[in-house]
This record gives C-alpha cells, sequence and structure tokens, in this order.
C-alpha cells in the first residue's frame, strides 16, 4: 500500500494537490463541454481553469497562474458571460447527433495513438529548477521576448478596434 | 516539489484529456459560443504543456511564450465574441447549423 502511495505520489503534499487540480479541471471541462445552458458552461469553465492555476504553481510557474487567474478566469470569462447575458440564451440544443464514419474512427484512433506516444515518450530525467516569479519572467519579457511583446501590445490594440467596429451599429 | 514523482508525463496526460474534451466540444457543440469556450480549453491545455516542459528542460521561456498564448486568447475571445454579436444582430441565432450563408447551394 505505502509503495502505491510512493509511486503515485500521493505520499506528498505536492501529489494529492496535483490529483486535486488535475481531478477538478477535467470534471470542470467535462461539464463545460456537456451543460445545456451557456451560463453554467461558462461557470464551469471558469471553475476548470482556476484548477489549471493550481497546476502552473505545482510547476513553480507563479507569473502564470497569476495571469491564469486573473486574465482567463478574470477577463475573458468576464467577456464571455457579458455576452452570455447580452444575448439573452436559454438551454440550446445541445450537441449535434454523431454518427459514426470510417474516417472519424481512423482519426480518433491516430490521435490517441500520437497523443499515447508523446505522452509516454517523456524522457526521464530530473525536473530542473526554473525561476518563475515575476522578475524572472519580466526581464525575460522586456529582454529575450521584447519584439514578440510589443507585437502582442499592437496585437491587442488592433483586436480592440476590430471588436469595437465588429460591435459598432450599421448606420444605414 | 524539484524530486516529486509527479512528473511531466503526468501534467502531459492531463492537458490531452483537456485538449480532447475541449475539440470534442467544438465539434459537437451547436452554440457557437460553446465552441468559443471549447478553443479557450484547448489553448489552455497547449500552455500546460509548454510550462510543463519548461520545468523539464529548466527553461522558462515557457512561461512567456504561455502570456503570449494567453493574450493571443484574450484577443481572439475579444473579435470571436463581437462577430458572434454581429451575427446574433443580423441572423437572430448563434447556432452554428444555421449560419451556412456561405454554403455551397449545389
Amino acid at each position: 500500500m505505502s509503495a502505491f502511495f510512493a509511486h503515485s505520489g500521493l505520499d506528498s503534499v505536492e501529489g494529492w494537490f496535483f490529483y486535486l487540480g488535475a481531478a477538478v479541471a477535467v470534471v470542470g471541462a467535462l461539464m463545460t463541454v456537456l451543460s445545456r445552458s451557456p451560463l453554467r458552461g461558462a461557470l464551469w469553465l471558469i471553475v476548470s481553469l482556476c484548477s489549471v492555476a493550481v497546476l502552473y504553481l505545482l510547476l513553480g510557474a507563479s507569473f502564470v497562474a497569476a495571469m491564469q487567474v486573473l486574465v482567463y478566469a478574470g477577463a475573458i470569462m468576464v467577456l464571455f458571460i457579458f455576452v452570455i447575458m447580452l444575448l439573452n440564451l436559454g438551454p440550446d440544443a445541445g450537441v449535434r447527433p454523431a454518427y459514426l464514419s470510417v474516417a472519424k474512427v481512423l482519426g480518433l484512433g491516430a490521435a490517441a495513438y500520437f497523443t499515447f506516444q508523446i505522452v509516454t515518450s517523456v524522457s526521464g530525467g530530473k525536473a530542473q529548477a526554473v525561476d518563475g516569479t515575476v522578475k524572472a519572467v519580466g526581464t525575460l519579457l522586456l529582454g529575450n521576448y521584447l519584439f514578440a511583446f510589443e507585437a502582442i501590445s499592437v496585437l491587442l490594440l488592433v483586436a480592440v478596434v476590430g471588436a469595437v467596429v465588429l460591435g459598432m451599429k450599421r448606420l444605414t | 516539489m524539484i524530486d516529486s514523482v509527479i512528473g511531466p508525463t503526468h501534467f502531459i496526460t492531463v492537458a490531452a484529456l483537456l485538449f480532447g474534451i475541449g475539440a470534442a466540444g467544438a465539434i459537437w457543440r451547436r452554440n457557437a459560443l460553446m465552441v468559443l469556450m471549447s478553443i479557450e480549453l484547448m489553448l489552455n491545455a497547449a500552455n500546460i504543456v509548454f510550462v510543463a516542459y519548461g520545468r523539464q528542460y529548466g527553461d522558462n521561456g515557457s512561461h512567456a511564450i504561455a502570456f503570449f498564448v494567453m493574450a493571443i486568447a484574450a484577443a481572439e475571445a475579444a473579435v470571436g465574441l463581437a462577430i458572434l454579436i454581429g451575427i446574433f444582430r443580423t441572423r437572430q441565432t448563434i447556432e452554428v447549423d444555421e449560419l451556412d450563408a456561405l454554403r455551397d447551394e449545389t
């Protein structure tokens, strides 16, 4: 029994937090996709995103975890819920009827096979310490990735202008 | 944390599950809003893989990449939702099966 705990990582606090975060993230994602009402789906998605933030903390990425909660679970999901309430959508028709075809079965099989290969081929070896603090990642963003950082800011500006133009009432 | 047996394989398995759920939602849901939310799930799965491999190889550049993915997801959500509002204004529906104006008539 103790060998099982040691093997699965359940003998450490990190192990427990990982399995808790992973389970809540997957269940939240399932409920998002399966819920009839878009609003319930959005709320479940917030649950899933917050548990992914727990996984980021376990990976030592504190900056990414904070951004996950602030940007994803905060800003983006508020936008989604705002639009859901604006459109006043009720429960929808759910999923479209699924029918099986050779292409679907082949595609799913190939995807499952390649996923299995990727997951099992991760080289062992010790995980290395990474510095995920705001200071380290900020230095990186304004150093190595300066051009990408500025390009992202231009992209966000374009997205804001595009969203405003798309949302304007047509003056016809 | 470094000596934990919870390795990249665990995190990538979670990411694969999240990506699969998101892909299934994007394909099978009829509501365009739910399709957008499923796409957010898939972007999240990609982010988990980035950060997990970043720890495996001791490179925190993956944190910067994850940050960029989040910014792009925000831009995509803003523009996508604006398009949805525009579609709803003219067609009174956002069921993806009914939006077939570009479909070949034959």
